[in-house]
């Protein structure tokens, strides 16, 4: 079993829309999401984990990692200028899905740095991902280098695999909150029943 | 990325008239009065597989007696090779829908990148039978299935198994042997992602692999009522004659599930409307006409006006419009008689005069004709008409809040008139349902079904948003707006990025009670090359695609473009 970039796609926009974000939080979360596994690094692991919390605000709080994204990419937060300046952004929760909007930030070589991030990104797998980059809260910083934090070659079309499905199913559950219940009125009407569909 | 308007504009340097503004065109009840043209998909892509001399074959017909089994339709082009899997099945009657409510069909189908194997064909039996219960996986690309019109099904198989062909005005009253309910592509149930595919040339406009797909079911549609008459009676049955087999399309009901995708795709509509757009444009740039192209619009006016003569439907409100389109084309077909080569700028009169004199039916009909003799300016077109719609296109937060609300001005100044406090202008809500995870439209103040709200109702979005920005000091940049008002990071989003489309919103409130949502499907399945378009509610319509073109075995000897049209009664069809 895998499944497609676009299903990945649809799912975490409906996932978090479904935990209580707006529509566009959730898409910058799903754009989010997809350059991850584009890049070969487990975003629907770190949403679910982000999702899952406890004690996430509804479209905000400044430990949100898509709210602190949004505000690094609209220019609200400020972004480092020398390779000799650290700025500080506070505590972000699941911060690996903080990196795609810092990857997005010109000139293109502004690097995450939180635990479990400290270095290039890409090149981690399996265990090393279990650690607070996915779950949890923790204190990051931006800081400029020379080269990209994640190389752009690493970028590959890519499926999310079996390994995945515990993911899925517990984003499915969140989406699943989108959905209107059926009523009478809505079976009756919301497709536009009438005339019989058979000849 | 490039904007796809100037892209469109900057094709071939023609000269072109001034393009109708989006005032006029990006309204509903025009959208849902567009026609199939030459730019349409399912034209572009056989056009391509003409041109390429692709081959077709049937390598697997393993199918009984009773209509079951499987089998494989090959397509070989310069480049790839696809493959259409069907499986036939046994249906109840009483299990038979169109609707997404459905759970089995007469039929089912996946397309596939490349070869098939038996080992794929194993697997895929366990899944596309049960459509969006089942997986597919990045070797499929489309997935679908389709019922039989059990009627016209019956008689076909009956009068071939006795060796006679089947009555004429029954093909041309039905149009199709089968008709398919959903073909999912993009990667949805497990497919292979656009973005997987979407280089290689066959694949360079919309929807190509659905395009091919379906073309490739209409073919299985017929191979199967033959086989099932020979089956019934080997040593009588007969098979269709090409001439009358050609007038079986394949049927298609569109419900909701289709709806929202006009207003979820700015860029890609944009870059369908800007092409279309240019096309007129082109033609009316055309500063006199040669005999042939006149001869050319005076046949093909008549057929269409045989089109719609033949055009029937029990939608009220749709056959009004029919019965009206039937008058403008009188007018169009003595019009085009007195058509000169030594007039100036003929189509742009003509166009002119049919503004002033035609319905919206009519005059996009006519738009649709006037690109017929044509296709040396307007098939290339056709290039630009694709685009990569980006989940999140990068907003510019820098944006002044005095920036954004005079963009929402220029963008929404439609809703200006518009009061969204007031019952009816917000009467309908788009929301998904839980049982079948489709898009619905609902009754706001009659269900409970706000907190569902799905994202599209721009104009009413937009009003919204500038209520909120004036609030705020116009030096204020965008970025702290949104960070105060997440909310609106949707509708931040679609104005930047519709600000630089010329086509890219549809200018009415798409929550309206009088909203119609038919036009939205018709505007898109004109593109796709519908025709007969038959609204069965207000939601929902059946219509016939591929009805006259060629099938895979005549493609070399006819040509597509000249077969949208129904021939003319004394056989004058063909050019």
């Amino acid at each position: 079993m895998s499944w497609s970039l676009g299903e990945t796609a649809a799912l975490a926009l409906k996932a978090t829309r479904g935990a209580g974000m707006s529509w566009g939080l959730a898409e910058e979360t799903a754009a989010a999401v997809v350059w991850l596994h584009r890049h070969g690094l487990p975003g629907m692991s770190a949403l679910c984990s982000y999702l899952g919390s406890d004690d996430i605000p509804q479209n905000a709080g400044p430990a949100c990692p898509i709210v602190t994204g949004c505000a690094l990419i609209d220019g609200i937060l400020d972004i480092p200028e020398t390779s000799a300046e650290t700025v500080e952004i506070g505590q972000v929760r699941a911060p690996l899905l903080l990196l795609p909007f810092v990857a997005r930030l010109a000139p293109g070589t502004i690097w995450l740095i939180a635990p479990g991030i400290t270095g290039p990104a890409g090149l981690q797998s399996g265990d090393s991902w279990k650690s607070h980059c996915l779950r949890g809260i923790a204190d990051c910083q931006i800081v400029l280098r020379d080269t990209p934090q994640v190389d752009p070659s690493l970028e590959r079309m890519s499926r999310l695999g079996d390994h995945f499905a515990c993911c899925v199913d517990r984003l499915n559950a969140f989406a699943f909150r989108t959905y209107a219940p059926a009523t009478g009125q809505s079976r009756m009407s919301g497709a536009g029943a009438g005339l019989t569909d058979n000849d | 990325m490039t904007d796809q308007t100037d892209q469109t504009y900057k094709a071939a340097h023609r000269a072109e008239a001034a393009l109708r503004p989006p005032q006029i065109v990006m309204r509903l009840a025009r959208l849902g009065a567009f026609h199939q043209s030459r730019l349409s998909f399912m034209r572009v892509l056989l056009r391509r597989l003409k041109e390429e001399s692709w081959t077709f074959d049937r390598p697997v017909f393993d199918i009984d007696s009773r209509g079951v089994g499987v089998a494989t339709y090959r397509a070989r082009g310069p480049h790839s090779t696809y493959t259409l899997v069907a499986f036939a099945h046994e249906l109840d009657d009483s299990l038979r829908s169109d609707r997404v409510i459905a759970e089995a069909w007469d039929t089912t189908f996946t397309l596939c990148d490349g070869e098939v194997d038996a080992a794929q064909i194993e697997r895929l039996a366990a899944n596309v039978p049960k459509q969006e219960a089942g997986r597919i996986s990045d070797t499929e690309m489309v997935l679908s299935r389709a019922n039989k019109s059990v009627r016209l099904f019956k008689h076909v198989v009956e009068a071939l198994a006795r060796g006679d062909q089947p009555d004429e005005k029954m093909i041309d009253e039905v149009g199709y042997l089968v008709r398919t309910t959903a073909v999912y592509g993009s990667g949805k149930f497990g497919a292979a992602d656009r973005t997987g595919w979407a280089d290689r040339p066959e694949f360079s406009g919309s929807f190509q692999p659905e395009m091919l797909a379906v073309w490739l079911i209409r073919t299985f549609s017929v191979d199967l009522a033959e086989h099932m008459a020979r089956a019934a009676n080997p040593d009588t049955a007969m098979r269709l004659d090409p001439s009358l087999r050609r007038r079986l399309g394949v049927g298609n009901s569109t419900g909701l599930g289709m709806a929202p995708f006009l207003i979820n795709h700015p860029r890609l509509i944009n870059s369908w409307i800007a092409a279309r757009e240019t096309a007129l444009a082109r033609v009316r740039a055309i500063d006199h006409a040669q005999e042939a192209e006149i001869l050319s619009f005076r046949q093909l006016a008549r057929r269409a006006a045989r089109n719609a003569d033949e055009w029937q439907v029990a939608d009220e409100r749709q056959d009004a419009r029919i019965k009206q389109l039937r008058r403008d084309f009188e007018w169009i077909v003595a019009r085009a008689d007195t058509l000169a080569v030594t007039d100036p700028n003929p189509w742009d009169m003509l166009y002119c005069e049919a503004e002033d004199r035609l319905s919206l039916e009519g005059q996009e009909a006519l738009v649709s004709l006037m690109m017929e003799p044509y296709g040396d300016i307007i098939d290339e077109l056709a290039d630009c008409m694709h685009a990569d719609e980006e989940l999140a296109h990068r907003i510019d937060g820098r944006a002044s809040v005095a920036e954004t609300a005079a963009a929402i001005e220029t963008q929404y100044d439609w809703t200006g008139s518009i009061d969204f406090d007031s019952t009816s202008e917000q009467a309908r809500v788009w929301y998904v349902s839980e049982e079948k995870l489709e898009p619905r439209l609902g009754e706001r103040y009659e269900e409970p079904l706000e907190p569902y709200e799905q994202p599209l109702s721009p104009g009413r979005d937009a009003a919204r948003m500038r209520r909120d920005l004036a609030a705020f000091d116009g030096e204020t940049s965008l970025g702290s707006f949104l960070l105060r008002h997440p909310e609106h990071r949707h509708m931040a989003r679609r104005l930047q990025l519709v600000s630089k489309l010329a086509y890219g919103e549809i200018r009415d409130n798409t929550i309206a009670a009088g909203m119609v949502p038919i036009d939205l499907l018709r505007c898109k399945l004109s593109f796709f090359g519908a025709t007969r378009f038959d609204p069965r509610s207000d939601r929902w319509l059946r219509i016939t695609m591929y009805k006259g073109a060629p099938f895979p075995d005549e493609l070399h000897s006819l040509d597509p473009d000249d077969l949208f049209y129904p021939p003319l009664a004394d056989g004058a069809a063909t050019k």
